[in-house]
């Protein structure tokens, strides 16, 4: 059914009972041979016109289904032979069949002698072709009989429209001869055109103003030409895309008898994939294109070299950093020969350049990742750092690091001339413990020695001057020991350990006994915390501010130093939360104003007279110094005439590493 | 009193102040022992084993008690410290470091110096005598009581 045929033609309609119809049995019946097949059982199947003819068959006596037994029986009928001749006749036909191929002369009963071949075809079915033997028959005229017979053959077309492609045969006029179903399921926009007999032409322009072919945006007259000039001069593949989005590749070749036979392939599936590639390779030239770009843009060179350390790839940084040209530093290059053109370039001191090429080639070094620092003639510092990649080679990057290693090299001198600086504040308190206070321990003495063994002999004025010298004497101790106590808060520090505030400031009042007792001054406090700290230090701290508070006390008023805590926890960025303990120490003393709150803490700062109150202004430098030590704060606030108080925060805990210091 | 003064005091000082005050202190205290006075460690090393500008003094007695200032010229008093207290001929001699201020006598306690005392050279000159008396009473007549024996 897949098969069209015409109708046309005298022949019998072959169809039978699989209703298979061929469409040759019209041409069968116009060319000068009698053409007829036979099934395995070797009953007829069809014939054309001209066997009839020339076999000299009445139109009643052919049909298909008779055997060729009865045909032959018919045929030798009326020629006066004996029943057993023709008995044998039939055997012997039918025998030799088996053993292939027959070929003989008969005469018929009009008298005609025809030659007679009987062709058995491997699945069992039998074509049998007559002439006339007087006929010369053209070597054409067999190949194209032979030609047509295969066509004929059921199976034969089956076999085509068993095939996925179009197939199509056209004849010498161009006419449509021999198609399969594909070949019109390729068409379908003309299918209702395609019958044995059209012309190619003339379905060819259907077809184009049918719009059943995509041109690119040519008129349908070009397509046209376009397309006749491929198909009279076939042998070349061409695709073509359909109306419906589907691709097809046509293949047509010349046949002998001087038409075309055709191959159409759906190459949709194929020609989607190819755009798809098209389409990747695309993407992937401008992923490259951005890789380009990146690695260009990237502040460091960078370099890629195989397992044999030949470059692969690098970037126009590298090239710039170094002073490389393009021509010359290209991928294949080995990283030795850079380095040496490199070094050529001067890049190197000639003491380096050496050592340079060993550094960087060193193979032991390629394997690891490591980082070389590489010093330029020019004074540029580049840090090249190499990793090895999986599979062999490595990647190399370089940065500039000159600013980096100018910074370092200032810090370091900064650290150094810290260190000596703090090297000579030690050795500045060690010398004010020593050397100082000999000269004035013999001042002091001599100045004793002279009062109490020449006072009486001295004038008045002499005396003062003495009392004044030895005042002066004395304060210059008392400056150097508290001085000495400042410095010590750093180079003389204790670690913490846990430290109870409440003894701490029990020890402050029983040093201060007779303070407290000539001042009348009174120390309240309740719970107070244990925290890691310094406890020297923190008895330190807390003796300042209280013989500081009961200094500045008010003349007629009895001192009273008020000391509380409270937790108090405060957000670190770098530490999370951080908790404090928040000491209180308030005074009902002289107070002070607030703007000189900053200035109490500094060191030889005074707000007072030193006739006023006396002290060397050294004594809350130092509390503050404690206090920082201990990583905390300590502020004031004051209110002149009514009192002030001094808020002290302390971590609860220390860093660990503060305890082995 | 007879017996304790003849103990030997020998004062290491290079400081020719503090000697003179030291002296005084001596006088005013009425203390009769002999004193003896080395400007440095070298000279107090000579003058312990009668050597050098010593050599000459064999008949004269060690002395029962040194006083001893760590920071001289030449050789230091750690030194000669060192020096005496490995010598067994001068090892048992007490000694009692002189120190400037009462924080240098904290950092000299934090070493193990194998002295007996330390005394900060005092201020004023009344202290000074008091000191001298504290010394006598502590350390010479001490001294003398094994010479008694």
């Amino acid at each position: 059914m897949n098969t069209r045929t015409s109708n046309s033609g005298v022949t019998p309609d072959p169809a039978d009972s699989d209703g298979q119809k061929t469409p040759d049995w019209e041409m069968l019946n116009a060319i000068d041979a009698g053409v007829a097949v036979f099934d395995p059982e070797l009953n007829l199947v069809s014939f054309n016109r001209k066997y009839k003819e020339l076999c000299g068959y009445h139109d009643s006596e052919l049909r298909e289904g008779l055997n060729l037994r009865e045909l032959i029986r018919i045929s030798m009928s009326g020629q006066s032979l004996e029943h057993d001749e023709i008995e044998q006749a039939i055997k012997t036909s039918t025998t030799r069949l088996l053993h292939g191929k027959q070929n003989f002369n008969f005469r018929t009963r009009n008298g005609n002698t025809i030659t007679i071949s009987r062709n058995p075809r491997p699945d069992g079915s039998v074509v049998e072709t007559v002439h006339n033997l007087h006929l010369e028959l053209g070597n054409s005229d067999v190949s194209a009989l032979e030609h047509i017979a295969r066509l004929a053959h059921t199976r034969m077309m089956l076999a085509l429209d068993a095939i996925g492609d179009g197939f199509v045969v056209y004849d010498a006029n161009d006419c449509l001869t021999v198609y399969n179903q594909q070949f019109v399921e390729l068409n379908p926009h003309i299918s209702d055109l395609i019958k044995p007999g059209a012309h190619y032409a003339t379905m060819l322009r259907t077809g184009i103003s049918r719009n059943g072919l995509r041109g690119n945006g040519q008129s349908e007259e070009e397509i046209f030409e376009q397309e006749m000039e491929r198909h009279r001069n076939p042998g070349v593949a061409y695709e073509r895309q359909l109306q419906d989005g589907r691709w097809i590749r046509i293949m047509e070749k010349p046949t002998e008898d001087g038409g075309t036979a055709g191959i159409r392939t759906d190459i949709t599936e194929l020609k989607n994939r190819e755009l798809e590639v098209a389409k990747i390779s695309g993407e992937l030239t401008a992923t490259s294109s951005h890789l380009d770009t990146a690695l260009n843009n990237m502040v460091q060179g960078l370099c890629m070299f195989d397992a044999e350390q030949r470059l692969i790839l690098c970037n126009r940084q590298y090239r710039e950093m170094y002073g490389f040209s393009p021509e010359k530093v290209k991928p294949g290059m080995l990283l030795s020969d850079i380095m040496k053109y490199s070094i050529s370039l001067g890049n190197y001191r000639d003491e380096d350049a050496e050592l340079a090429l060993k550094a960087r080639h060193n193979p032991n070094r390629l394997a690891h990742r490591t980082t070389i620092k590489q010093y330029l003639r020019d004074g540029r510092v580049m840090a090249v750092m190499n990793q090895p990649m999986e599979g062999g080679g490595s990647i190399a990057t370089y940065q500039d690091i000159t600013k980096l290693e100018r910074h370092e090299e200032r810090l370091r001198a900064y650290n150094n001339q810290l260190a000596r600086s703090n090297k000579e504040l030690q050795e500045f308190a060690y010398v004010a413990s020593h050397d100082l206070q000999e000269p004035l321990r013999k001042i002091e003495a001599f100045g004793d020695r002279l009062v109490k063994k020449h006072g009486e002999s001295l004038p008045d004025e002499g005396k003062v001057f003495v009392e004044r010298m030895q005042n002066a004497s004395f304060r210059m101790r008392e400056l150097i020991n508290d001085l000495l106590g400042y410095s010590r808060v750093t180079t003389n520090a204790k670690p913490f350990e846990k430290v109870s505030l409440c003894h701490v400031i029990e020890g402050v009042k029983s040093d201060l006994q007779i303070q407290l007792q000539e001042t009348g001054g009174e120390i309240a406090f309740d719970e107070l915390p244990t925290l890691d700290a310094d406890p020297i230090q923190m008895r330190q701290l807390f003796q300042n501010l209280i013989s500081n508070a009961l200094k500045f006390r008010k003349p007629d008023i009895k001192p009273v130093i008020n000391i509380s805590a409270e937790d108090h926890s405060v957000k670190s960025t770098s530490k999370g939360e951080v908790r404090y303990w928040r000491i209180k120490l308030a005074d009902n003393g002289i107070g002070f104003d607030n703007q000189y709150k900053d200035q109490i803490f500094t060191i030889f700062q005074r707000l007072h007279g030193r006739l006023e109150y006396g002290g060397t202004g050294i004594g809350l430098a130092t509390c503050r110094k404690i206090v920082e030590r201990h990583n905390g704060v300590i502020d004031a606030d004051g209110t002149p005439d009514v009192g002030a108080t001094f808020i002290i925060d302390l971590p609860v805990e220390q860093e660990k590493s503060e305890y082995l210091q | 009193m007879s017996r304790n003064d003849t103990v030997r005091i020998l004062i290491a000082d290079d400081d020719e102040d503090d000697l003179m005050l030291i002296a005084d202190a001596f006088k005013e205290s009425r203390l009769m022992n002999p004193i003896d006075f080395v400007k440095d460690g070298e000279e107090l090393m000579h003058y312990l084993r009668k050597e050098g500008q010593y050599a000459d003094t064999g008949d004269v007695p060690l002395p029962g008690i040194i006083l001893l200032d760590l920071n001289m010229p030449k050789k230091d008093g750690r030194t000669a410290l060192k020096e005496i207290r490995e010598d067994p001929k001068l090892r048992n001699i007490p000694i009692v470091v002189l120190t400037t201020s009462k924080s240098e006598e904290d950092i000299l306690k934090t070493y193990d110096l194998g002295v007996n005392s330390f005394i900060t050279k005092p201020v004023t000159f009344d202290r000074l005598v008091d000191v001298v008396k504290v010394l006598r009473q502590y350390w010479i007549e001490i001294v003398a009581i094994p010479a008694n024996a």
